[in-house]
């Protein structure tokens, strides 16, 4: 399954680097990630992919992966309780979008995690918390990101990086994700919050939420100090939102 | 609600008393003191299961889930607010069902909050006597999820 395996150093900094470890090919990198955060892989390593054979987004979708493209997870160990693991949903966010922004101007946020590039999906990512018994062991932290490629899908537009290729792509990713998760390691959420929304929608703007089989239209009234959506309805009151797909 | 109120500490404290089984937790600093018991409830039934009522004040007591309530079986309560699903993909088989025989730290279902996917385990060894939510259903914090038994 893995045809190589290059273990390098990443960025250094005061609290120790990264390990990188590079697959030509794997099933997916969540799932080598997986793998080696049971192993006991530490904080701060980093798997990536040149081409997954079973890419997948959240609940088994699969996620197309050519080569050419950033397939990516990294493997966190955060000393946090299991309820703040949703925070580090912003951080990849802010830190992809950081990335994209260095290669195009017009990047946008979708809440929490989508990256638009020119209105079109760019990144897919993916975060599964690992549980040791009842305590939070390790976050993944899956990212993808369009370069050589990007897929048609039916339902949203999609869009690629077009001016790098894919290993100048990840070395960007990784400083960018570096920075982001050490200033919300040592910070807390806020800067990135702020981050998110300079990037995210304009404030009043409409927005459709799908919560379940419902959908709730309202505008958008920024985010919770825990990175929750507020919604605000018809009638004046805002509704938070934890969970729910953000459609338009 | 003081202004310094440390609703994670709180957070943690009730999380430390469901995983020891402990009746109460107290913690005191120069300037705060936090008690959290376990309400004196006998369940009765298992949707009866209480949910976890806003912390009124740092000094006061605060009810945590209720757990491991006499021979009714052992609650799991959601540490977060979310969205349950009961199955890694649509249409696959669930974790677990009321019957299933799990080990500490098996998978029980899935809470997503903000797109990530949080496994939720069995706190001990046993059997599911019940599972109270639906795959997709939104859930709140505390929200009691799986009875063991």
């Amino acid at each position: 399954m893995t045809a190589r395996c290059a273990v390098a150093a990443g960025p250094e900094d005061a609290a120790g680097g990264w390990t990188i470890a590079s697959f030509d090919r794997v099933s997916s990198t969540m799932d080598e990630a997986r793998r080696l955060a049971v192993e006991g892989a530490p904080d701060r390593t980093v798997v990536r992919a040149d081409v997954q054979t079973g890419g997948r987004g959240r609940l088994g979708r699969p996620w197309v992966s050519s080569i050419g493209n950033v397939y990516t997870t990294a493997i966190l160990r955060p000393a946090i309780s299991t309820a703040r693991a949703a925070e580090l949903s912003l951080v990849a966010a802010v830190a992809v979008a950081d990335t994209v922004a260095r290669f195009s101007e017009s990047v946008r946020l979708k809440w929490p995690n989508d990256v638009l590039l020119n209105g079109g999906k760019v990144s897919g990512v993916l975060l599964e918390a690992v549980a040791e018994g009842v305590s939070l062991s390790a976050v993944l932290v899956g990212i993808g990101v369009n370069v050589g490629s990007h897929p048609d899908l039916p339902d949203r537009p999609t869009s690629r990086i077009e001016t790098a290729d894919a290993d100048t792509v990840f070395a960007a990713l990784l400083d960018a994700f570096d920075q982001r998760y050490r200033q919300w390691s040592q910070h807390g959420l806020g800067g990135i919050r702020f981050a998110w929304l300079e990037r995210g929608p304009d404030l009043g703007s409409p927005m459709i939420v799908g919560l379940g089989a419902d959908r709730v239209r309202g505008t958008f009234a920024g985010l919770e100090p825990d990175g929750s959506l507020r919604l605000e309805l018809a009638d004046g009151s805002v509704r938070q939102i934890s969970s729910g797909e953000v459609l338009g | 609600m003081s202004q310094d109120f440390n609703d994670d500490l709180v957070r943690r404290m009730a999380a430390l008393l469901n995983e020891t089984g402990l009746g109460e937790i107290e913690y005191e600093t120069k300037d705060l003191k936090v008690r959290i018991a376990r309400p004196q409830v006998q369940m009765t039934a298992v949707a009866a299961a209480p949910s976890m009522a806003a912390p009124a004040a740092s000094t006061a007591a605060v009810p945590a889930p209720a757990v491991g309530a006499g021979e009714l079986g052992e609650v799991v309560p959601s540490p977060m607010v979310g969205t349950a699903y009961t199955a890694p993909e649509p249409g696959a088989a669930p974790y677990v069902q009321a019957g299933s025989k799990v080990a500490k730290g098996d998978t029980l279902l899935i809470i997503e909050a903000m797109k990530v996917m949080n496994p939720i385990t069995a706190p001990r060894a046993g059997t599911v006597k019940a599972v109270l939510v639906d795959s997709g259903q939104p859930v709140e914090y505390g929200q009691t999820l799986v009875v063991l038994e």
